[in-house]
């Protein structure tokens, strides 16, 4: 199951052909180096832009999510086994 | 190679239908790969038993959508339970809508993961359709992930390439022509024929037909007198290869949806008038928000109650009224004082449905003049631009500010989620 964080992160990240790909990010005083971005989903919240990313991390996956907004970055999930 | 070149130009139509494979359930193993591999069962919501989609591993195992988890411990005891995203899925099928768009001329989207391209005239762009079909795949997996696959099925109508691509093994480009047309009639059961559920299955079973070519050997009297005329023209037309009503629709759109609605199973039975209340309001509220974002208004006003148990509780109600609306409010009224009103509790409530119908555009419906109505009207589409900005329920009733919200999600089949798209 997913677990639940909603914490605010600082991202680093990439452009590339009009998309943007997080490389690291930062989290409770850790950085966490992507090794995979598994999947992005553009979503709309009435008139709240949003984009989220699912990444992997040393085997854990990590769902992001960039509130295009207001330009801030939240650890939205945590994939928890069991 | 001339009498292949002969047959394709004799087709008149070549029509592609593509289905991403075990759509809910593949999305999400391609967002984790902790769970490629692996028997997945996707569930609504975290304390939900009921699968609304699995994997193909769970699927070879025996498990299908709509099996509740305890049918199917015993089946796959390490089936992994992973709640929808559905906002995911609804972006993944805008993705899949711009790919399609991009390949065809013109397609019809069929349902959140399937979509018929009509490839008439592209002969040119797309000699080899061998390769499109790989081109088509190939697409799809550069959008949405390396795990993503999809079936495609070519031939020379929407029915016969439905029929390919859902009979082939995943990941795979089939044809129906003319040369294996018949095999196909006589090896496709009929859980993969469209159209064809459960209950018509088994009556066709009990005449002694088990696959669209065994029609041929039935009689018209007895095939009438089994599923009704209306099946009986429906079946026909399969059974030689040819596009049912329910297909054939597709070519010709409706200008406007028919009607909207929303229902809820609940995590537990409510008895509870004030709770019943709260859920009626928040489907109610739902449902008008959809019209009036597609700019309709309807008449024909339903509600529908489950409760739970041997005895398979059901309860319905409807009413057609003289005046189109798309308020919360008015819809409201009429579902709790005219219909809920009526009902007699005899029973919990488990699942809960209310419907919108005979809907008509917004400009072509007479408008009410009462200042109430207008007060209320120009109140709603206040409310409606905070929620196009905030989110919808931002600004809500004072009924639903306790307990959970209930929020719009998609299912399989588009229904009014296609204005989305």
């Amino acid at each position: 199951m997913y677990q639940t964080i909603n914490d605010s992160i600082d991202v680093v990240g990439y452009f590339s052909q009009g998309k943007f790909y997080p490389r690291k990010f930062r989290w409770q005083q850790k950085t966490y180096d992507i090794s995979e971005v598994t999947l992005s989903a553009f979503v709309r919240d009435g008139g709240v832009r949003q984009q989220f990313y699912s990444v992997v991390v040393a085997a854990n996956v990590y769902r992001l999510c960039h509130n295009l907004e207001n330009q801030q970055w939240q650890l939205r999930e945590v994939w928890c086994e069991g | 190679m001339k009498v292949e070149k002969q047959e394709k130009s004799s087709w008149l139509r070549t029509i592609a239908h593509i289905d991403v494979n075990s759509y809910f359930a593949t999305i999400l193993q391609q967002e984790n790969p902790q769970l490629r591999n692996r028997p997945v069962g996707v569930i609504k919501s975290e304390g939900r038993s009921c699968l609304i989609a699995v994997s193909k591993e769970a699927k070879k195992r025996g498990i299908k959508t709509g099996d509740s988890l305890l049918a199917v411990q015993h089946l796959a005891p390490d089936l992994v339970l992973v709640p929808a995203q559905f906002d995911f899925m609804l972006d993944a099928t805008r993705r899949l809508q711009a790919i399609f768009k991009s390949l065809a001329p013109q397609i019809e989207m069929f349902s959140l993961d399937e979509a018929f391209l009509d490839l008439s005239g592209c002969e040119r762009l797309y000699p080899d359709l061998q390769a499109f079909g790989r081109l088509a795949q190939r697409r799809v997996k550069e959008e949405l992930g390396e795990w993503v696959t999809c079936n495609v099925g070519i031939s020379y109508n929407r029915f016969l390439a439905k029929i390919a691509s859902e009979t082939s093994p995943k990941g795979t480009v089939s044809f129906i022509d003319q040369h294996n047309l018949n095999h196909v009639l006589c090896t496709t059961a009929f859980n993969d024929v469209c159209g064809v559920g459960s209950r018509l299955a088994k009556k066709l079973r009990a005449v002694g037909v088990h696959n669209l070519y065994q029609l041929n050997l039935v009689d018209d009297e007895t095939l009438k007198l089994q599923v009704g005329s209306y099946w009986l023209g429906q079946l026909r037309l399969m059974a030689a290869g040819k596009e049912p009503d329910l297909l054939r629709r597709l070519a010709d759109p409706l200008p406007h949806m028919k009607s909207v609605g929303r229902s809820i199973t609940g995590y537990q039975l409510l008895d509870d008038e004030q709770a019943i209340r709260q859920v009626l309001y928040n489907l109610v509220a739902e449902t008008t928000h959809k019209a009036r974002q597609m700019n309709l208004r309807g008449r024909y006003v339903s509600l529908a109650l489950w409760g739970q148990g041997k005895d398979k509780h059901f309860w319905h109600a409807h009413l057609t009224l003289p005046y189109y609306l798309n308020q919360s409010l008015e819809m409201w009224q009429v579902i709790w004082d005219e219909l809920y009103r009526s009902w007699q509790r005899p029973w919990p409530v488990i699942k809960f449905a209310v419907r919108l119908g005979m809907l008509q555009p917004d400009t072509q419906v007479p408008r009410r003049l009462w200042p109430q109505l207008q007060k209320r009207q120009s109140l709603e589409e206040a409310i409606d631009k905070l929620s196009q900005k905030y989110g919808l329920f931002t600004v809500r009733p004072g009924t639903l500010l306790s307990g959970e919200l209930i929020r719009p999600e998609v299912t399989g089949f588009l229904g009014d989620k296609l204005f989305q798209l």
